[in-house]
């Protein structure tokens, strides 16, 4: 058993311990995760840890033999998503990899990497300019890399919807990321 | 090195999130409150106080967020304010058969909500899974040649798609600009851009008069209706003698999802009452309706929800290897009668379906509370995909699997994370209105 199996079973055992474990290793992605969707860092942190407190109340039904850190992360996105509830009146997104990917293609180069701090910052600042739903869309396709099939299910959308939502959120974000990134 | 979108949104997230975050001694705390709790319960008088202390908490909140809020038929719920305008007619413009139609539109202070329709278009330019088609949104023009850009919407079908309604959300328009242009760039997924595109309205917006029909809205308090349930009341909208109660649907947070069947409603003597699901607009896929007569039962109502949670079979998984031939075409079907041990149940491949946009549709049938599974050709990366069954759990549902090629061959088809409906669950919320 790896250490992430390991805390698990801690943990199923009632050992508190294993939770720390499991925070220690995972809180940092799962609250990016949540702050991507929230753009609050307070909130984000609320939202990982009421997600840790479910996992721990809920653990005895978690099966081991599957990835922690998926569940993890798909959790904090519902729990994120459930904060942005009364926000949630729309639509998603359609888009693939590639061609987000291809804002990066610019990283590449040493001028990019000067610029690095900058894209990040303009890349913060677009994306407090989604709605929380196109947000929540650009982080389960980019970020949690799931599918569109993945998101349709998960989302209780319409493949249709989802798949027009991801394309309104890219081309928000390309608009507010300017030509020069308009390769987004 | 090269960044991919998940690396550089982990580093824009970096910004705002450093890796020394540490969550676990407030979490560690949380567990001291609950020992705190535990002392609360053995303690009636602090919990008096407490209780006490929090309601006052929660009245100031709510004095806090006052605001007023109507509803507008067919635009969804706005902020009222003095400045609200509406459309001063719908407008309508046909081409090549197709009409559209910009049937409602308020501008507020802080947004402006545009309802429109799409009819007649022929049945290939409609949304269907595997679309490849035109998503350009359609925009607000202002006369300096300003652009609004659309935000938010929703986009519903009727008639098989030969009618599309679409509601978006637009930023505001300048209080002293009424005349503005509605253009749109394309019929929403219209194959290879072959219907009428660059439409063009003229808007005339004036200020809502006496005729306008704005319905009030009051905020509700969120209220649980009980620890373990997922149903929430939000707002309260008066029509008439009659009364809308909507409310949100927390989803569980992890893959699976609470299913909302249907909603009744009994008074204080649990009569059930006679009430309605009514279309609102606006609301999310995690929202819910239900309207009644106000004046009529005793209080309070109890609405009890009928519904269910989807979740998957974790671990399950299966697969199977099939041979496509080396070309094949679109329209081709290839039927089966192949069960699938997956998960524990049994599914049933039926027939695959290679469509027009090089898409790979698989049917299959299964037991009634199956609702789906998870679909990958191994070594074929998709652009996209859907399916579908009744989310309650039908005896037969599809997935789809789009690809830039069609792919060719001898095929590894996996399956996974098989969707099962749990059997029919019940909540209860009870709602008393504040002049009752």
């Amino acid at each position: 058993m790896d250490e992430t199996q390991v805390a698990v079973q801690r943990l199923k055992d009632g050992d508190i311990g294993g939770l720390e474990i499991l925070v220690a290793r995972y809180q940092v992605r799962a609250v990016r995760t949540a702050y991507l969707i929230l753009q609050d860092e307070a909130a984000a942190q609320d939202v990982v840890q009421e997600t840790f407190l479910r996992i721990y109340k809920r653990i005895r039904q978690f099966d081991e033999a599957q990835p922690f850190e998926p569940y993890l992360l798909k959790s904090v996105f519902h729990a994120a998503l459930n904060v942005v509830r009364h926000d949630a009146r729309a639509v998603l997104l359609d888009g693939d990899l590639a061609e987000v990917e291809s804002l990066l293609e610019g990283s590449d180069s040493p001028e990019a990497q000067v610029e690095a701090n900058q894209l990040s910052q303009q890349i913060l600042e677009a994306l407090t300019r989604l709605s929380p739903r196109q947000r929540a869309a650009i982080v389960q396709r980019y970020y949690l890399e799931m599918s569109e099939q993945e998101m349709s299910i998960s989302m209780q959308a319409a493949p249709g919807t989802v798949k027009w939502l991801l394309h309104a959120a890219r081309s928000r974000l390309r608009d507010l990321l300017g030509p020069e990134r308009g390769t987004l | 090195m090269k960044k991919n979108s998940r690396e550089l949104l982990d580093t824009a997230a970096r910004m705002r999130v450093p890796d020394t975050i540490n969550l676990y001694p407030r979490l560690a705390a949380q567990f001291e409150r609950k020992t705190f709790m535990q002392t609360l319960r053995t303690k009636p008088a602090l919990l008096l106080l407490t209780v006490l202390l929090s309601l006052a908490i929660l009245t100031g909140a709510t004095y806090a967020a006052g605001r007023i809020l109507g509803y507008i038929p067919s635009l969804g719920i706005v902020e009222e304010t003095a400045s609200l305008r509406t459309l001063a007619r719908p407008v309508s413009a046909t081409r090549d058969g197709i009409t559209l139609t910009v049937i409602d539109a308020v501008a507020t202070s802080s947004q402006t909500v545009v309802a429109f329709s799409l009819e007649n278009a022929p049945e290939d330019v409609f949304l269907h899974e595997s679309m490849t088609g035109c998503f350009n949104q359609a925009e607000l023009r202002l006369p300096d040649g300003t652009v609004l850009p659309s935000g938010e919407g929703e986009i519903n079908s009727e008639n098989d798609g030969q009618i599309l309604r679409m509601r978006f959300v637009y930023p505001p328009i300048p209080v002293d600009i009424n005349d503005v242009v509605f253009f749109l760039p394309c019929v929403l997924n219209s194959s290879s851009f072959q219907a009428p595109e660059n439409w063009e309205l003229s808007l005339q917006f004036i200020s809502a008069s006496a005729e306008t029909t704005i319905l009030p809205v009051t905020d509700l308090q969120t209220i649980p209706s009980a620890s373990d349930s997922p149903f929430y009341l939000t707002q309260a909208i008066q029509v008439g003698e009659e009364i809308i109660l909507i409310g949100a649907i927390e989803q569980p947070a992890d893959n699976s999802w609470v299913n909302l069947h249907s909603i009744r409603v009994s008074d204080a003597n649990g009569v059930e009452i006679s009430s309605s699901l009514p279309t609102l607009e606006g609301l999310s896929g995690y929202e819910w309706g239900v309207q009644f007569q106000f004046a009529g039962p005793e209080y309070p109502v109890t609405l009890t929800f009928e519904g269910g949670t989807v979740a998957p079979v974790p671990g399950s998984t299966a697969e199977f290897t099939f041979d496509t031939g080396d070309s094949p075409q679109p329209g081709q079907v290839w039927t089966f009668d192949k069960p699938i041990e997956i998960g524990g149940r049994t599914v049933k491949l039926v027939s695959m379906f290679a469509d027009q946009n090089n898409s790979l549709v698989f049917n299959f049938t299964g037991d009634s509370d199956v609702v789906g599974v998870s679909l990958s050709i191994q070594g074929f990366t998709p652009v996209g995909g859907g399916g579908g069954s009744g989310s309650t759990g039908f005896d037969n549902f599809s997935v789809s699997l789009a690809y830039a090629e069609m792919p060719s061959g001898q095929l590894r088809i996996v399956l996974s994370d098989l969707m099962i409906a749990s059997p029919i669950q019940t909540w209860t919320l009870e709602w008393f209105p504040e002049d009752k």
